[in-house]
């Protein structure tokens, strides 16, 4: 396999080709029928469903985002930072009930609302059953979507596109983005795919007073476009494209609708962004978004403190999504992730060490929301992996599965190469979307 | 002809619905010399001239041209030019040594960059356990501030940590980020200067094959002594060597986890590992040298030890053979604080072990690492490993089997001498083979390199030191994934933060297989807007420690001759001509006519417009 050569590429420019030589070269020989590296080109169907993803990098406290205050060891293993049970004389600094079991954190008070209104689910017992308790491992493992294969060069997200349908209609540079400066391992693959940091300064520019951006922009434009043959002639003109469909887009000029605040910073930007190319309709099916800060490993902190300051924005920045987009949220479904929670029980620090188990979160129009899925493996000694974290019931690629399946329509049988040596299907769905 | 057939082929199956072939069909219409998609074609091909070896060899062996070397090369006869690269202790190399000598914390005792590492560590640590107790008093009073991103700490909190330790934490850190950021600068100042053109190329090509990532735990501070002590004596030597040499480096160790493995616990301690793990809270304090909360083997090292090092993926060892090599190198691990090796005979494993066929008696030592080293590193299994990546990454994304086996061939007769086996691929004839010719993506940090070197870039030691030291230290945290808002707001990106831009930051790679070597990975919308951008950052003199030569690229042309003067650039970077279309782009954006009048060209816009043009992005 060529990674750098994408199907989809080669569609835009073989239709390219198709006519500009005409009717005559439907005439193909019969081996390329019957070959076996015959791929099925991706089914065209209508529809503007998006994915984003949210890695929450840094290992996200999955007990502090979704408390359990219905299981009487949390409160014993976290006498510092544990947050009290819904009850009237705890006050604000009491969890946001959900089931009756477990509870929001007071800082995540913006998705509760969601919550309510059915919009938001959670998984909690999340994870990579087989994961490690390295940062960068467990990030790569995930994004490459696979448990233990480090091999895998690849993201998840990547070959989903793959094999996921498309509206024939909107074949687009600005098809799946990454908000970061880098692409992340989750979009890496032979998939086009870009990654733009900040949209308003995505483009050609410099070159000092000797020469203007844009017509230096404009010279290595004429010069991809006329490199036809070479593989780099697709990679630039898919930059120029984007490109130009930024300036449709008008990063600088946005308002957002509906009194949508989005918090400060590269998160809310990012979302922010998100948004903007939603609403530009400029073909976005799939944006990654990303918010470090997590590893909190010393006074993390309770109600107030530093992980609810990172759980504030966090939640702002998701119900600022919602609200901006209003009724485009319909086609759009979000995921969060993190690598591995954190230990069960509080450190000398009163932080949390590397853990194993965390909450993810689904939130969006098709979610079937107000409920926490997941079998909870209880915190009780001998439930804990290891003795010591949040033990995993579900595993992470059945979450991501299920939205592959049931938001963005890959084939049952296609998720075997989203998900590499992994079986999974329809009936180890948690259900947080309508089948 | 050929060529249009292929198209026409593609564009039917595509269009009746089949999509049959279609990558390979791709692969044909991108690059027409793709060996597996046009044979018929490749015979055709002529053998390249001499100019184009030049190149070639230039390109391969090196990080590309710089002005007349194409020449100076060819009249000096390409064979004997390769034959001076096998010999690099024969090549005066001042400028790249006077260029990298100020760089003083390359020049530090490894295990006091070790050491810093841990002082910064224990720093934080007396930090957070002061701030702690602080908080404790000053309780009822709910820490609200948010600190930065790097601190785990609320700033209140904080500010109550004595100011004396939190100094020496801080230096601590930027001892061990200057470093990383000074060995950044030399990997760069070598690959442009350094008249050892293939050294450089080959001390990069086996870091990423013993990849480690200084971003996990105590890799950053090892970095250094890995590149300069680990990896550059011993790649002209023997691969035993080499591979013994990382078997017992720091980064190594410490990346693939040998360092915490060890014989497993005795039954009756194992009966009680849960209580004791649920106790057990000092995470941070176990990086190194000690066995994680408890004891026990870690496999991770025995893995890719074959996997990736040796014998390669499929080679037919089986799970027990990761289990007992693993057991083999269980006590390898390192002094604390000091980064050295040492065998801790209380930790191996005696017992028996079989691996790969052979039997290892009880009571083995470190001879029973030792001995899987000699075993795996003359495995056929791994010369032919070693020889693929070394095709694929000298030759060809797809190099031919028949020359892969004369590499690996040539490794075996040699007992594992790498410089023998160099020399049986370079000096083999279908090195030359012209379906090879600028086949391959420059990765970016080979573009960065290729771009300083065809300008004739000089490095300057600007802007004042004080801000050059803060740079490097951003320069270290922007490869090692942190930092991005301080990046951002520098006013101008150093050569080190647009490579990160690129996608290739340097000593920062996650997975234990190193960056790709099928260059195709490079070919990618994003990061090629992000060269174009270097290209004319570069030319404009805005990448702060460059300053590209362009008088010197177009000595004695006329300048009233715009033309002339484009072909002179090109010549000078390229062995082939520009292709046409490019040419006539670079022509009108360069020297643009104004009512019916050639103006005078813009040297600065014509390089750049050659720089980022799809026939540089080749080597």
């Amino acid at each position: 396999m060529n990674p750098g050569i994408s199907r989809r590429f080669f569609i835009k420019r073989g239709a390219l080709a198709f006519a500009a030589i005409g009717a005559g070269a439907l005439f193909g020989p019969d081996f390329l029928r019957s070959s076996t590296l015959a791929a099925e080109p991706r089914r065209a169907v209508g529809g503007k469903r998006v994915l984003v993803c949210l890695f929450q990098r840094g290992a996200a406290d999955g007990l502090s985002m979704v408390v359990p205050y219905g299981d009487r060891d949390y409160y014993r293993l976290r006498s510092d930072i544990a947050l009290p049970a819904p009850t009237r004389s705890a006050g604000a600094a009491a969890v946001l009930d959900l089931d009756g079991h477990f509870g929001l954190h007071p800082a995540l008070a913006p998705l509760h609302e969601l919550y309510k209104a059915g919009e938001l689910a959670v998984v909690h017992a999340c994870g990579n059953p087989h994961g490690t308790r390295s940062h960068f491992e467990a990030q790569d493992l995930m994004e490459a979507g696979t448990d233990v294969d480090k091999t895998l060069l690849s993201g998840w997200l990547n070959r989903m596109i793959g094999v996921c349908p498309e509206d024939a209609a909107r074949h687009s540079a600005l098809r799946a983005v990454a908000m970061t400066a880098q692409m992340p391992r989750s979009l890496q693959g032979s998939e086009e795919a870009i990654a733009i940091a900040d949209l308003a300064r995505f483009g050609v520019s410099g070159g000092g007073a000797s020469m203007n951006a844009s017509s230096a922009a404009q010279g290595f434009e004429q010069i991809y476009e006329n490199a036809v043959g070479d593989a780099l002639h697709g990679a630039g003109e898919e930059g120029f494209a984007a490109m130009g469909l930024l300036k449709k887009v008008d990063p600088r000029g946005y308002v957002p609708a509906h009194g949508a605040q989005y918090p400060a910073g590269t998160f809310g930007r990012s979302l922010r962004q998100v948004a903007q190319l939603i609403k530009a309709e400029v073909g976005l099916e799939v944006a990654f978004v990303e918010i470090g800060g997590w590893d909190t490993h010393a006074n993390q902190g309770a109600a107030a403190g530093i992980l609810a300051n990172r759980l504030g924005e966090f939640g702002k920045g998701l119900a600022a999504l919602h609200r901006d987009l209003g009724e485009k949220m319909s086609d759009v479904t979000v995921l969060t992730m993190s690598e591995f929670g954190r230990t069960a029980r509080q450190n000398g620090n009163r932080g949390t060490d590397h853990g194993f188990g965390t909450a993810f979160f689904a939130l969006g129009g098709p979610v079937r929301g107000g409920r926490v899925l997941g079998k909870w493996p209880g915190l009780a000694p001998d439930k804990l992996h290891e003795g010591r974290d949040l033990a995993i019931t579900t595993d992470y690629r059945d979450f991501f599965a299920e939205a592959c399946v049931r938001h963005m329509g890959v084939s049952e049988k296609d998720l075997a190469r989203v998900f590499p040596g992994f079986e999974t299907s329809t009936n180890r769905f948690g259900g947080y979307l309508q089948s | 002809m050929t060529a249009f057939r292929t198209l026409v082929f593609c564009v039917a199956a595509v269009s009746a619905g089949l999509g049959a072939n279609a990558r390979l069909c791709g692969a044909a219409l991108n690059n027409p010399s793709a060996p597996t998609a046009a044979p018929a074609a490749q015979t055709e091909q002529a053998p390249l001239t001499e100019r184009e070896k030049a190149a070639h060899a230039l390109n391969r062996l090196g990080y590309g041209p710089r002005p007349g070397e194409i020449e100076r090369v060819a009249a000096l006869g390409v064979e004997n030019w390769i034959r001076q690269q096998l010999a690099p202790s024969e090549i005066p190399d001042f400028a790249a040594e006077k260029a990298v000598a100020p760089l003083s914390h390359l020049q530090m005792d490894p295990a006091e960059i070790f050491a810093a590492y841990y002082t910064q560590i224990r720093e934080r640590r007396n930090r957070v356990a002061k701030a702690s107790a602080a908080a404790a008093m000053a309780e009822g009073k709910a820490p609200e501030t948010m600190s930065g991103k790097e601190s785990k700490l609320p700033e209140t909190t904080l500010a109550k940590a004595p100011a004396k330790e939190n100094k020496s934490g801080e230096e601590a850190r930027r001892v061990v980020a200057q470093a990383v950021g000074e060995l950044h600068q030399a990997k760069l100042v070598r690959a442009v200067l350094s008249e050892r053109q293939l050294e450089q190329v080959l001390v990069d090509f086996w870091f990423n094959h013993f990849n480690v990532d200084g971003r996990k735990n105590a890799v950053r501070a090892a970095l250094v002594t890995y590149e300069q002590d680990v990896i550059r004596p011993h790649i002209w030597g023997n691969f035993r060597d080499l591979l013994g040499a990382t078997a017992q480096s720091a980064a190594m160790l410490v990346y693939l986890d040998n360092v915490r493995s060890s014989a497993a616990a005795p039954a009756s301690a194992a009966k009680f590992s849960g209580k004791k793990y649920a106790r057990g809270t000092d995470d941070n304090m176990t990086k190194v040298a000690r066995p994680a909360t408890k004891r026990g083997l870690n496999e991770n090292y025995g893995r890719e030890l074959m996997e990736l090092h040796t014998l390669g993926v499929d080679a037919g060892y089986t799970q027990k053979d990761v289990q007992e090599v693993a057991r083999a190198f269980t006590g390898w691990t390192l002094v604390p604080r000091t980064g050295q090796f040492i065998f801790r005979r209380d930790w191996h494993d005696e017992g028996e072990k079989t691996i790969l066929g052979q039997h290892f008696a009880i009571g083995g030592g470190q001879e029973d690492g030792e001995r899987v080293l000699d075993l795996l590193s003359l495995h056929p299994a791994t010369a032919h490993h070693l020889a693929y990546e070394l095709c694929q990454r000298f030759v060809s994304d797809d190099p031919p089997a028949p020359l892969v086996d004369r590499v690996a061939k040539a490794f075996l007769d040699s007992r594992g001498n790498l410089r023998a086996t160099y020399e049986a691929l370079f000096l083999d004839p279908e090195f030359f083979a012209p379906q090879f010719y600028a086949a391959k993506t420059k990765s970016p940090f080979e573009f960065i390199a290729s771009a300083l070197r065809a300008s004739a870039s000089t490095f300057v030691d600007a802007p004042a030191t004080r801000n050059r030291e803060r740079l490097r230290v951003i320069e270290a945290a922007a490869l090692l994934g942190r930092g991005g808002e301080r990046t951002n707001a520098l006013p101008r990106k150093t050569a080190t933060l647009h490579l990160v831009d690129m996608g290739q930051p340097n000593y920062g790679w996650g997975p234990p297989t190193g960056f790709p070597e099928d260059s195709s990975h490079w070919v990618a919308a994003g990061a090629l807007v992000s060269r174009l951008n270097f290209a004319l950052a570069l030319t404009a003199g805005q990448v702060p420690e460059t300053r590209p030569q362009v008088r010197r690229l177009v000595e004695g042309v006329n300048p009233d001759q715009p033309a002339a003067l484009v072909d002179a650039i090109a010549r000078n970077m390229f062995a082939r001509d520009l292709s046409a279309s490019t040419r006539r782009v670079v022509l009108a954006q360069g020297a643009p006519s104004r009512e019916g009048e050639m103006s005078v060209p813009d040297v600065p816009r014509v390089l750049a417009l050659m720089l980022g043009s799809p026939e540089f992005q080749r080597r």
